[in-house]
């Protein structure tokens, strides 16, 4: 664009233009490649800002040029002011041209020209000098490089990034496909010829992971996209191309990919772990429990109270360990075994509420449903359970004197749904409304409340997987233990 | 009921303990049981095909696996029996502590006639064994 607006001005042909202005245009166009490859828009408003300035540069001179052209007195000095004009030159040379001796007319004219010109030119420096520097600050930052391969002219440019990545110095060669070629990584060379050759061949953009080596043998990963600007015409006239050293992002790429190998590993030894338990701990244990039913059987009449007392103890000792062992399996197994689909919590409720039939016709439990419950995304066992273990808790902590009155409420909180299980139990501390959670954290003494201390475990982890979260509400005369659940996305029907 | 007086048993357990229950349970039934105790899955092939120091072995009438077993597993003894045209209509209870739904499916789909959890107590271990015999010495009809 800014070798178009000289043209018109000096009636140069195009190519010699750009040969002209060529620092600055390949600043401006790599700046423009660079932004329009990787995104980043940052400086496009300067070069906007730049590229006006110059058309406003090349306008005032042409004017100027076309206005002495035109004039009508063709003396001798103004025509050489003339052959300054038609020179192929930069502002500064443009400019010594113009700088005649004597304070006639013409003299002044051509020295106020030069001014004129060693003015843009001062201009056109600095602006070069800005977006050079703009371009190799972007570089830097995002670790990149830019070449622009002109097709028609045979001749490339490439950015301080694009040297610095393949650990050149500019200057020090003269950039081209071949030399480009020569850094890449032997193995890797058909790859990026492959690259060139798609782009070249029409179509978008396209990138492609390769290796380079660099002078002093450092082995890195880039990646590298090419894009074709063609003319109207349709033939390709240039190459734009970025690079980019990815070692860092394969790096930890590849760290990643050990992380979650790692994390499989871990998954499957935990599994094999909780197989073992299922297994291995209880065998034992059973034979245990067994015998010691068999040899009670056998002593029968022959046992003393403190022998029996022992006898009892034993029995406990292998029913408890047995639970531990059992509930301490279901906490591990939550999430592993699950499949999650529509579920709906009433009915999760109900089914709760059958498995502990017995316990709420023992207790005289009232449960009470005091809102419509939701449909969710969840694994049907594991919300069955989740219920079982609330209830089940609103019931064993019951007050010696009062039946236990069970309300389970919901509320639209927006994202999520609100659950809430109230009882008029004993109610839990707000001291202890964190330590309930954990896994074997017991608040009452065993033969005050047996169990082992997993429940909540096990229902924060169920709700915690489904993307809920739940705690102890304070409460007055019983305990309120409130969750959230994450409402079901809207399911799109599928043609 | 089946027309045979005794029945020959195979319990093929590693765990003496294990295997004790199982003996005492079937002592006081109601059907009359010979148990034979092999401890791994070696030898209950070579008592299932009267190999080496088990020439005289009775052709059992069920045999009764458990899946934890020291060298090959009891899936594969299982597997074993089934690809055995001579062993393959032998009825096979997997009897075992594993109540994992991986152990249960594979079993069954190896061949097992049943698959049984090993009961903690021993009041519901001695009624498992017990219905287990009920049900194959007295309610199915078992191959002559």
């Amino acid at each position: 664009m800014i070798g178009r607006v000289v043209i018109s001005a000096t009636g140069r042909n195009e190519l010699t233009d750009r040969l002209v202005v060529s620092g600055g245009a390949v600043g401006a166009s790599l700046a423009f490649v660079a932004a329009a490859l990787t995104g980043g828009g940052v400086w496009i408003a300067d070069g906007a800002a730049g590229t006006l300035s110059l058309l406003v540069a090349g306008s005032t001179l042409g004017g100027l040029v076309a206005g002495m052209m035109l004039g009508g007195r063709i003396g001798r000095r103004l025509s050489r002011l003339a052959v300054a004009a038609q020179s192929r030159t930069g502002f500064h040379d443009a400019a010594a041209a113009f700088r005649l001796e004597g304070e006639d007319a013409a003299g002044r004219l051509g020295r106020s020209v030069a001014e004129l010109l060693d003015h843009l030119g001062a201009g056109y420096d600095e602006m070069e000098r800005h977006s050079r520097d703009l371009v190799n600050n972007a570089e830097r930052v995002a670790q990149l490089g830019s070449a622009c391969r002109d097709l028609i002219a045979d001749r490339s440019e490439w950015s301080e990034g694009f040297h610095a990545i393949l650990g050149l110095t500019p200057g020090q060669c003269q950039p081209s496909p071949e030399v480009f070629l020569d850094c890449v990584h032997p193995a890797d060379r058909d790859k990026v010829w492959e690259l060139w050759s798609m782009v070249l061949a029409g179509g978008a953009a396209k990138g492609t992971d390769f290796r380079v080596v660099r002078p002093d043998g450092e082995i890195r990963t880039l990646y590298g996209r090419s894009e074709v600007v063609r003319a109207s015409s349709g033939q390709p006239i240039r190459i734009n191309s970025t690079i980019q050293d990815i070692g860092e992002r394969k790096r930890l790429e590849d760290e990643l990919d050990g992380l979650i190998r790692e994390l499989w590993r871990s998954n499957e030894e935990l599994e094999q772990f909780a197989y073992v338990a299922s297994h291995d701990l209880r065998q034992p244990l059973r034979v245990v429990g067994s015998y010691v039913s068999l040899m009670e059987e056998d002593l029968q009449g022959h046992l003393t109270g403190e022998t029996e007392e022992y006898m009892a103890f034993v029995r406990d000792g292998v029913r408890r360990m047995d639970r531990l062992i059992t509930d301490l399996l279901t906490y591990s197994r939550v999430g592993r075994t699950s499949a999650d689909r529509p579920v709906s919590i009433a009915d999760s409720l109900g089914a709760a509420m059958a498995d502990l039939q017995f316990e709420i016709e023992d207790a005289g439990a009232v449960i009470r449903i005091l809102d419509p419950l939701p449909t969710v995304m969840g694994d049907e066992s594991e919300m069955e359970r989740l219920f079982q273990n609330l209830l089940g808790n609103a019931i064993k902590y019951r007050r010696p004197d009062r039946s236990p009155d069970i309300r389970v409420a919901c509320a639209d909180l927006g994202g999520a749904w609100g659950i809430s299980v109230a009882d008029n139990g004993i109610g839990i501390p707000p001291e202890h409304a964190e330590r309930v959670f954990g896994i074997f954290q017991r608040l009452h003494a065993r033969d005050e409340f047996e169990g082992t201390g997993v429940g909540l475990a096990i229902v924060k982890k169920i709700v915690e997987r489904h993307g809920g979260s739940i705690r102890v509400q304070p409460a007055e005369g019983g305990a309120v233990l409130a969750l959230t659940w994450p409402k079901m996305r809207p399911v799109v029907e599928e043609n | 009921m089946s027309d045979k007086d005794s029945h020959d048993v195979l319990l093929v357990e590693d765990d003496p303990g294990d295997a004790g229950l199982v003996r005492i349970a079937m002592r006081r039934s109601r059907h009359a049981t010979r148990l034979h105790h092999v401890k791994d899955g070696v030898e209950a092939m070579a008592f299932l095909r009267r190999g080496a120091g088990h020439a005289q072995a009775p052709r059992p009438d069920l045999v009764l696996l458990d899946l934890n077993l020291p060298g090959c597993s009891g899936h594969e003894v299982l597997e074993e029996i089934r690809a055995d045209s001579l062993l393959r209509c032998i009825p096979v209870v997997i009897l075992s502590t594993s109540g994992a739904e991986r152990d249960i499916k594979k079993a069954y789909t190896l061949g097992a006639s049943g698959y049984v959890s090993k009961p903690m107590d021993v009041d519901a271990f001695t009624r498992a064994i017990h219905s287990i015999e009920d049900f194959w010495f007295g309610t199915a009809r078992l191959p002559g």
